[in-house]
């Protein structure tokens, strides 16, 4: 990384969909900003007129990327925290497609009526448990407390983001 | 040389998000077979309890490698195959709009399940397809109108974005049977001819043959470029 890149991401003054951009650009040591585009004022300006949206300057040159999954894989790739053997980062892919599925769902239940909620798929309730299932499990092996080798990785951080934006929130939903 | 194939996709026998991964799976030449579990009785049997589910048998006395999630699965396989440019902003920037065509696909979902009717979502699945078409017609255009969303050769971005038509206008026509008549018009002469330049590629040879034709669907008489 060059010294004069930089990163501006745009996106609501809400955990939402960037936390996962936010801790990697801050693992990366990115230097970056955040903007929080006037909404919906500023939406025909965004490339798919939705947020995240993510801005790279290298000198006169800009870049932008959306796509709140896009943006995490590209900037865990670039910041040397995706493993280089794509099994390995299929692997770390499969949770982090698993925990947007389970926000998904529990925005389903919000939002969505009883009846139709069958008809989606598995609902937030199956879907947490078991991603809570599986991370557990993959912790009972870890010698070191990350979820894959010895060192933070995307999967670490893109499941530290997730329970981030779903404890707060679905407090209210908890069954105990 | 073992008998049976190295690769094995496990999902329903219909289109569904499985589709991608098809298409991946036969361009990249390799030997493939599919299996549909009984449901819900494997569910526990998938690692995540859901498919499609991708096993890659391992070699050597390894173990077999099973992954889960359909946008993982399509990523997997482009990488492993070439499809995928090693460049990581170009990588990104196919990513995208998988993504995206993956958003638009869930907000037809929930129009479709919506039950009465939520003239919301209908405009937000319009919204999304329309904006989806627009940002790959610009994209079509950038690259010289030669049926490919980026360079010359089939590429992921062509393959999955393909899919994703397929899943909507062929494969949920029985779910909803306006559907045709809702998506058609909107796709550009640029996104007609990628379809039918996707569909005819060498590569995909003897995948069309045995399916269902996008191209047929949504091909005019009049497309001309």
């Amino acid at each position: 990384m060059t010294a004069d890149t930089s990163f501006v991401l745009r996106y609501f003054d809400l955990i939402g969909r960037a936390e996962g951009a936010r801790l990697l650009l801050t693992a990366g040591k990115a230097n970056w900003t955040e903007e929080h585009p006037e909404w919906p004022a500023e939406k025909d300006k965004q490339p798919f007129k939705r947020l995240p949206v993510l801005v790279e300057k290298s000198g006169e040159d800009e870049w932008i990327l959306c796509e709140s999954p896009a943006i995490e894989r590209y900037l865990a790739r670039k910041f040397g925290f995706f493993p280089a053997n794509i099994k390995q980062a299929a692997e770390q892919e499969q949770l982090a497609e698993q925990q947007y599925d389970v926000v998904k769902a529990f925005f389903d239940k919000l939002l969505v009526p009883q009846e139709q909620l069958e008809k989606i798929g598995d609902g937030f309730d199956v879907l947490l448990d078991r991603i809570v299932e599986k991370h557990l499990h993959i912790l009972e092996d870890s010698s070191h407390g990350y979820l894959f080798g010895d060192s933070m990785s995307y999967a670490d951080i893109s499941c530290y983001a997730f329970y981030k934006l779903l404890l707060p929130a679905s407090l209210p939903l908890s069954r105990s | 040389m073992s008998d049976s194939p190295r690769y094995t996709l496990r999902y329903f026998d219909r289109i569904g998000v499985a589709e991608g991964s098809r298409i991946l799976l036969t361009a990249a030449g390799v030997e493939w077979k599919e299996e549909h579990p009984e449901w819900p009785q494997e569910k526990p049997n998938q690692p995540f309890g859901r498919m499609p589910v991708l096993v890659e048998k391992g070699r050597n006395g390894m173990n077999d490698f099973i992954i889960s999630e359909s946008g993982n699965i399509e990523r997997y396989l482009a990488r492993a195959f070439g499809f995928m440019p090693a460049n990581i902003q170009h990588a990104a920037l196919q990513e995208q709009l998988r993504d995206q065509a993956s958003d638009m696909f869930s907000a037809f979902i929930a129009q479709l399940v919506a039950n009465p009717r939520d003239k919301e979502k209908e405009a937000q699945f319009d919204n999304l397809l329309t904006k989806l078409v627009e940002v790959q017609t610009k994209q079509l255009i950038a690259n010289g109108n030669n049926g490919h969303l980026f360079g010359d050769q089939l590429s992921y971005a062509d393959i999955v974005s393909y899919a994703f038509y397929k899943i909507i206008v062929v494969g949920m026509v029985k779910r909803q049977a306006n559907i045709v008549e809702v998506v058609k018009p909107k796709l550009t002469p640029q996104i007609v001819k990628f379809i039918a330049v996707v569909e005819s590629d060498p590569l995909l040879s003897a995948y069309m043959t045995k399916s269902d034709s996008l191209a047929a669907v949504v091909n005019r008489p009049t497309a001309q470029l």
